[in-house]
């Protein structure tokens, strides 16, 4: 049971991991874009942060570098969800500070799986 | 990407063309502007070229190449040419002695030319025995062979050795090649040098590109003096027959000749000796050309024993040249001292007067300059004209004698019983035909035309019933009547009078005219079965040019004894004039040939010179060549265009001068260059680069650079560029749309493919068998679909060159036990049953590649073999070294690939009619992307299936295997 963060502008996406999360019995909040993510995560300190990369207001790097220069949310797990695959992309993700970066479309399983993986490290 | 490869090639090997005439005219250009050295030599002054070190100066090869070619191009006389092949020889390559031997087609022997130390500028020629002789068993190889022949020991060339006659001078190390002209083989250059193993391929090489200027060069002096020869000959026969006009005054006619000849030849001096039956003896006829009269009325009656050489040469009918008559002593046995000194000659030439069977004299041409030498050509061309003007002073001596004789028998009524041509009247007449038949052969060049006149005005005038004229044709040795005249025609000519036994082939063999009184008595009509009763008297002479008969004229008639001597003489005189005329007639067309010759070579060399200009300024590429130093010897109009740089701000400067400010791509650009030029060794096989330039304005320019090698000397560069910007642009727009439309797909995918996967967990209540079914079908469609975005974001990033490959050793069996898992897995996972075995030496190398990209490859081509594979299947995969390379078969027994589909199967989005037909799911791709891949590695793939069912297909790899130089460079990172 854990509180986690999704940012995600597609409403379908942000429905789907919600569900799938709730259905696993975590607690989801979820923000529509970059600054309503920011502000959510500054207020609730999730245990996990999933963003996607292309988002209003603030895009998923700018989010993740400012999550990762905060000494109070640097701890926080982050993990890419995007579509964006080529190398260049994922490292531009990594190198914002991000432990993981999935690649879109995703397997619940995936999913599942990389979720386990950030809270139990 | 294959086109545009395709083209790249094909624009740097027309560049390398371009270059070979490019740097030749730049040389040439750069040489007439640039300081000759004080004596005005082409050559550069450093001496020969130090060939043995590595760092030798290769463009001065390259000058020294051209110099040759220039010099040799338009030579004076033989002497330049030899000595200016020579000394070129001696710039280019080391030896202690060259030997240049030269055919001589007069005497059918090769005459050598020879320098003893690369420091001489003296070349010796001859045979003298002071000078040392290089084996003629080389010569005699090269010139039975006609390519060159390197012996960097002479010791160890066992097959031509016994040939070889080594002479004197121990040399150990050998280079020779022949010069050749079309087929036809003109000389050798031979070198020697005392020092085994002094030559190489690399001196082989330089050799036969000079020896190929040399041959050039004698082929073009060859033409010039031939066409020389011909327009002297040519001018002179016409000058000769207008002399004709003089018959009835000797002392004119003999100067108009002698002034003709003297200037046919080149001669100061000219005088005609004639002889006199009475005195046996040759006496001087004034005037004489260029001389004073008294010399020769005086002095020159000369006897004409048999012990006095000048009677050799007038009875053997050749000629004499002696180019050093001070020395000479065969002057004094000759009697001719005296003359020779009265004249002050230095060079004399001596041929006889008339034609062999009626030798009426000599012909002495002299020069009082001992510079002014005569040559076997200027000997040719006297003894062809001789030949011309004997008749001429024939008819005119015997007109004075018979204008003399008609004083004195006048008073004597007794003689009017002489034949009626004897008389002074006839004799008149004569040479009044023998002027009109003269002027009728000099007033065409009709061949045909002017023999039918002819004939009918000498049969007139010897009164002959029939006559023709046979001559031999080119080709062929068959006589062929050529005009004919009589009321009969043609019909003098019997079967068989072609053969050479015949009476026209007699005449012709023996060189003789004969006079017949009586046909029916005679062999050689009576061996023609022919009908004699008509023709019972003939006479028939041959056409001499030169000295060959080339036909024959027969005058016959239908009463015996019906010619006289007088007559026959006569028609020697014309057949004299017609050998002339027909001389003159081929000479014409021959002059017209070479003429057209020269000139259609002179226009061809101007319209190539101009073309490879236009050529090189019209590419749209720009072009720059760079010399071994690295130097910019060329920078064409488009290169101007494109660098936006001025051809004069750049040529002579290193190309690192200005190619800094272009970028990483530049620099990599110039230290290619400067790499090749250093160390000439690291071009191996040619490299084609590829470089981007990126402008400040924005544009992308690309680059390939190749290096310019001649044997394995490096001569620089060259370089072309293209201004890309818009393919740039247009790809930059591809790789984006396509990057787009695949983050736009996989979006709704990941929606579709997450319902789904939440539908089949249950996780919105339980389903039933139908639509879980249903969902399974949603979700293997959504995954082919997933595939096919990720197949076609990896083509369209392949093609356009993003992917770059990290290469590393990797451990072949490694790489195969993982496709056995794959096809484990696969195989559990689907329930199909396919066996997988390997088979690979233990000591296979390692390969150099990529890892995630070979095991996409191996992957790929693994998943083609199961999906094509029936249950039950078997997939084996092989690994091989070969050279090189390393080779790995995926073998399967599926469905097979038909011939048609094979030549297919590596197109994009092709799927063959098995795929469809199994529905095995695919994007069309995947073969696509493997070719792709295997090709960035430099390695090969192909196929092999009989397309039949169960015999399967072979997907065969080839990769390079990781060198032990690879290995070192990858700890070295």
């Amino acid at each position: 049971m854990a509180k986690i963060l999704i940012a995600e502008d597609e409403r379908d996406i942000r429905e789907l991991i919600e569900f799938a999360l709730n259905y696993n019995g975590h607690e989801v909040l979820t923000a529509v874009d970059g600054v309503s993510a920011w502000e959510l995560t500054m207020a609730e300190l999730p245990d996990l942060v999933l963003l996607d990369v292309r988002m209003p207001r603030m895009d998923g790097y700018e989010l993740c570098r400012r999550i990762k220069r905060s000494e109070k949310l640097r701890h926080i797990p982050v993990a890419f969800l995007s579509a964006k695959g080529q190398e260049a992309e994922i490292q531009a993700g990594l190198d914002a500070g991000a432990e993981e970066y999935i690649l879109k479309p995703f397997s619940l399983d995936q999913l599942d799986q990389a979720v386990e993986r950030l809270l139990n490290a | 990407m294959l086109a545009e490869d395709l083209l790249v090639f094909i624009f740097i090997a027309l560049a390398l063309l371009l270059i070979g005439i490019g740097v030749g005219w730049i040389l040439r250009s750069s040489r007439t502007t640039g300081a000759k050295s004080s004596d005005g030599d082409v050559f550069p002054t450093t001496p020969a070229i130090d060939t043995e070190t590595q760092a030798s100066p290769d463009s001065e090869v390259l000058s020294t190449l051209q110099s040759l070619h220039a010099t040799l191009s338009h030579p004076e006389d033989l002497s330049t040419l030899v000595e200016g092949a020579l000394k070129g020889i001696s710039h280019l390559l080391p030896f202690d002695i060259v030997e240049l031997n030269l055919f001589d087609r007069t005497t059918g022997h090769f005459i050598p030319h020879r320098l003893c130390s690369p420091r001489s500028s003296d070349f010796v020629t001859g045979m003298g025995d002071d000078v040392y002789r290089l084996g003629e068993g080389y010569t005699g190889w090269l010139i039975e062979h006609r390519e060159s022949l390197l012996l960097p020991d002479v010791a160890e060339r066992g097959d031509v050795q016994p040939k070889v006659r080594r002479g004197k001078f121990p040399f150990k190390s050998y280079l020779g090649t022949a010069l050749t002209d079309r087929d036809e083989i003109v000389g050798t250059l031979e070198l020697a040098h005392q020092e085994a193993l002094t030559y190489n391929h690399r001196h082989q090489t330089l050799l036969e590109a000079a020896s190929a200027a040399i041959a050039l060069s004698i082929t073009n002096l060859k033409l010039h003096s031939q066409h020389q020869q011909f327009v002297d000959e040519f001018v002179g026969i016409t000058d000769i027959q207008g002399a004709a006009a003089w018959v009835h005054e000797p002392e004119t006619l003999l100067e108009q000749l002698s002034k003709t000849l003297a200037t046919r030849v080149g001669a100061d001096v000219l005088g005609l000796l004639l002889y006199n039956e009475d005195s046996q003896s040759l006496i001087g006829q004034p005037p004489f050309f260029g001389g004073s009269a008294s010399i020769l009325t005086d002095d020159l009656v000369l006897p004409s024993s048999p012990e006095n050489p000048l009677s050799t040469i007038w009875q053997t009918q050749k000629y004499w040249i002696s180019n050093t008559v001070v020395e000479e002593q065969l002057i004094d046995q000759m009697e001719l001292r005296p003359f020779v000194e009265k004249a002050e000659i230095h060079t004399l030439l001596i041929t006889p007067l008339g034609g062999d069977e009626h030798r009426i004299g000599a012909i002495l041409a002299g020069n009082t300059d001992a510079e002014s030498v005569f040559s076997e050509g200027d000997a040719e061309v006297l003894a062809s004209l001789s030949r011309l003007c004997s008749p001429l002073i024939e008819a005119s001596q015997k007109l004075t004698r018979d204008q003399g004789a008609d004083e004195t028998e006048t008073a004597d009524p007794t003689s009017g019983a002489q034949p009626a041509e004897e008389t002074p009247t006839g004799a008149l007449q004569w040479a009044e035909a023998l002027l009109r038949i003269s002027a009728e052969l000099s007033s065409s060049l009709d061949v045909d035309r002017v023999l039918e006149r002819t004939l009918a005005l000498t049969s007139e005038l010897i009164d002959a019933a029939q006559a023709c004229v046979l001559l031999l044709p080119q080709e062929g040795d068959s006589l062929q009547l050529r005009a004919s005249f009589g009321e009969r025609g043609p019909g003098i000519l019997r079967s068989g009078m072609e053969s050479p036994e015949g009476l026209p082939g007699w005449v012709m063999s023996h060189n003789q005219s004969v006079l017949i009184d009586d046909l029916s008595q005679d062999a050689r009509w009576n061996s023609l079965e022919n009908d004699a009763q008509e023709q019972r008297s003939a006479i028939a002479v041959p056409i001499i040019v030169g000295d060959e008969a080339i036909g024959a004229m027969l005058f016959t008639h239908s009463e015996l004894g019906a010619f006289a001597l007088e007559q026959q003489r006569l028609v020697r005189s014309v057949a004299g004039q017609v050998g002339g005329a027909i001389k003159n007639a081929e000479l014409y067309h021959l002059i017209s040939d070479q003429a057209e010759r020269l000139g259609s070579m002179l226009r061809s060399q101007q319209i190539e010179a101009s073309q490879s200009r236009g050529i090189l300024n019209s590419i749209a590429d720009g072009v720059i060549v760079t010399d071994s130093n690295h130097e910019i010897i060329l920078f064409s109009p488009s290169a101007e265009r494109i660098l936006g740089l001025a051809s004069e701000n750049v040529v002579g400067h290193p190309v690192f001068d200005f190619i800094g400010v272009y970028g990483a791509g530049g620099t990599r650009w110039a230290d290619a260059i400067r790499a090749w030029s250093e160390n000439p060794a690291s071009i191996g096989q040619v490299a084609f680069l590829t470089e981007q330039l990126e402008l400040e304005d924005n544009r992308v320019i690309s680059i390939h650079p190749a290096p310019f090698v001649l044997g394995d000397e490096f001569l620089g560069t060259v370089s072309i560029f293209r201004d890309i910007s818009r393919e740039v642009e247009v790809d930059r727009l591809k790789s984006e749309f396509v990057a787009t439309v695949s983050h736009e797909l996989r979006t709704p995918m990941t929606s579709i493919k997450g319902f789904v996967d939440l539908l089949l967990m249950d996780a919105s209540g339980e389903l039933a068998d139908e639509q879980r079914r249903f969902l399974e079908i949603i979700r293997s469609n959504t995954f082919r679909l997933e595939i096919l975005v990720g197949d076609l974001l990896d083509i369209s990033h392949l093609e356009s060159g993003k992917v770059t490959l990290s290469f590393q050793a990797l451990d072949v069996h490694q790489l195969l036990d993982e496709m056995r898992e794959h096809v484990e897995h696969r195989s559990q996972e689907e329930e199909k049953q396919i066996s997988f075995q390997i088979e690979a030496p233990q000591s296979i190398p390692k390969l150099r590649g990529d890892l995630e990209r070979v095991r996409q490859i191996l992957a790929n081509l693994v998943e083609n073999s199961f999906n094509f594979t029936p249950s039950g299947g078997m997939i084996r995969m092989r690994a091989r070294q070969m050279g090189n390379q390393i080779e790995i078969d995926v073998i399967d027994n599926g469905m097979g690939i038909s011939l048609p589909e094979q030549e297919r199967i590596f197109e994009r989005f092709f799927r063959g009619e098995q795929s469809l037909l199994l529905g095995v799911s695919g994007t069309g791709l995947g073969l696509a992307i493997v070719l792709n891949l295997v090709e960035m590695h430099e390695g090969r793939i192909w196929v092999t299936s009989d397309g039949i069912p169960g015999k399967g297909s072979t997907f065969t790899i080839s990769l390079p295997a990781m060198t032990a130089e690879d290995e070192v460079e990858e700890g070295g990172e």
